[in-house]
């Protein structure tokens, strides 16, 4: 069965083309625009993975990711942060919320992908 | 004459006028004493009606003289105040617009140049794609077979879609050009408001002399009344420069104002089009692994074309990234012309320093902080292999 991988990213365009990539790698995709509405999507869904950009309206990345993290349903789910800071302050702040790994856009799909395939639990 | 001819600017001008203080009060007050005095003198041989009512019409038309000398010294006074402060005003926001302009001109010019290589990058993969389509032997319009099918649908793809999206990115440049060019227009407005708060400056301590000058000409009236001559002359033409250059800021103001408006749709723009683009050529892209999925279940020449096209496909996907890092870069430059839009609006202009803090405080990206000092923005993205495991 595929594995499920949400997206969550602002920019419709990039969650495009991050669910191509993913898709064409054999993954379901589930989106989410921001934090809150990944929240709201994520209620009851089987998720094996979590993309999640930083900045983003309403709820940003790391408040997303303590969120998730703190829900017992998806402690254990490993998230990948896709976005444009590159500070380590920032990275700092994602590993301390408990991101497993931090990418920079642009990113090349077969990173994301071997990235990917090192996270996702069986 | 006795003019004062000197040229202080105008933080030195309200030592000018202290020094004349004393001396134009009792330049513009004197005569209106003494001749009080002189009409005052009949009344020491006796009071009566015709000496007193003397005295009282002496000293009004004095005193009413010397007050209306007075009115005329306090509008000339009122008048430069409200010229500084146009002065002022002008100085702040062409220091602010200095410091901002060139900053939203690199990020503009960054914006622009990573647009221009991804797009190229598109279209050189785009038209790579359509050769390994050819390569593959998709050339056929014949129906008969199920194959066939998969080149009539490629050939369409190759023919009725990549056009629309070829246009698509081709404005998505243009665009670009057009808002780097909106803001070079600001930074020539702003240079000129520079010019025009440098004169404006000028007039005011000129007339300000002048004015002292008037004061004591006044008081000089009999023994040198030809200075008032030359007084009115200045005044008159000094009268016309500042009509003409109240024109000049009156119209360049609204040029100033109505550049960012154009500037502000010229992002919004911009911003609509590279989604447009981007949505359209993804789309191809979705199509075109449909059609690379086909060609894996082909012959294993086709198969091997496949692959070439995946590769080309995976590349199309990393310039496809560059609307979402334009869009950022376009969108804290837009809120910014926004901002200073309404802060203009309002007549509260904040101290550069602060405001370049502010705006660097917004920013994400290596390209941006790199795009907010003298080095330049970078002319081409990060290279997408930065991955940090925790």
């Amino acid at each position: 069965m595929a594995k499920t991988i949400m997206i969550v990213d602002d920019s419709a365009s990039f969650r495009q083309v991050v669910s191509i990539a993913l898709k064409s790698a054999g993954y379901e995709v589930l989106e989410g625009c921001d934090g809150k509405d990944a929240l709201s999507k994520l209620k009851g869904q089987k998720i094996h993975l979590i993309v999640s950009d930083v900045n983003m309206p309403n709820m940003d990345g790391i408040s997303f990711l303590t969120a998730v993290k703190q829900n017992p349903a998806y402690k254990f789910t490993p998230v990948i942060m896709l976005t444009t800071e590159s500070q380590e302050d920032k990275k700092r702040q994602g590993q301390a919320a408990g991101a497993k790994a931090w990418l920079v856009k642009p990113f090349k799909p077969e990173l994301l992908l071997s990235a990917v395939q090192k996270l996702v639990l069986p | 004459m006795g003019l004062l001819m000197d040229t202080n600017s105008v933080d030195t001008m309200p030592a000018v006028e202290r020094r004349n203080f004393g001396r134009i009060l009792i330049h513009r007050y004197l005569p209106a004493l003494a001749a009080t005095v002189c009409a005052a003198l009949p009344l020491g041989n006796g009071v009566n009606a015709l000496n007193l009512s003397a005295l009282i019409g002496v000293a009004a038309c004095a005193w009413w003289a010397a007050w209306r000398q007075q009115q005329r010294s306090d509008r000339a006074r009122s008048r430069i105040n409200s010229l500084l402060e146009v002065s002022r005003s002008f100085d702040s926001m062409a220091a602010l617009l200095v410091s901002i302009l060139p900053v939203w001109q690199r990020h503009v010019q960054s914006v622009r140049v990573q647009t221009e290589t991804a797009i190229t990058e598109l279209l050189n993969r785009f038209s790579s794609l359509v050769e390994q389509f050819q390569a593959a032997g998709f050339t056929g319009r014949s129906r008969e077979d199920k194959d066939n099918m998969v080149k009539i649908s490629l050939l369409t793809l190759c023919e009725r879609e990549l056009g629309p999206v070829i246009v698509c990115l081709e404005n998505v440049v243009g665009s670009k050009a057009e808002l780097l060019e909106n803001v070079r227009a600001l930074a020539a407005a702003t240079s000129e408001l520079k010019e025009l708060a440098d004169e404006v400056r000028s007039i005011a301590a000129k007339t300000n002399l002048l004015a002292i000058n008037a004061s004591i000409e006044a008081a000089r009236a009999g023994q040198a009344g030809r200075g008032f001559a030359v007084i009115a002359d200045e005044v008159r033409k000094l009268s016309m420069l500042s009509s003409d250059i109240g024109a000049r800021i009156t119209q360049r103001m609204v040029e100033v104002s109505s550049t960012m408006g154009v500037t502000l749709d010229a992002a919004a723009r911009a911003s609509d089009e590279d989604r447009d683009a981007i949505s359209a050529a993804t789309h191809v892209v979705e199509d075109v692994l449909g059609h690379v999925r086909e060609l894996a279940r082909s012959t294993d020449e086709m198969r091997a074309q496949g692959s070439n096209i995946r590769t080309d496909v995976e590349s199309m996907l990393v310039s496809l990234q560059f609307q979402d890092r334009t869009r950022q870069i376009l969108e804290v430059v837009e809120m910014n012309i926004a901002r200073l839009e309404q802060a203009v609006g309002e007549g509260q202009l904040p101290d550069p320093a602060a405001w370049m803090q502010e705006l660097e405080s917004h920013y994400t990206m290596d390209d941006e902080r790199s795009g907010h000092g003298d080095a330049g923005a970078k002319s081409e993205s990060d290279s997408g292999d930065d991955i940090t495991f925790f």
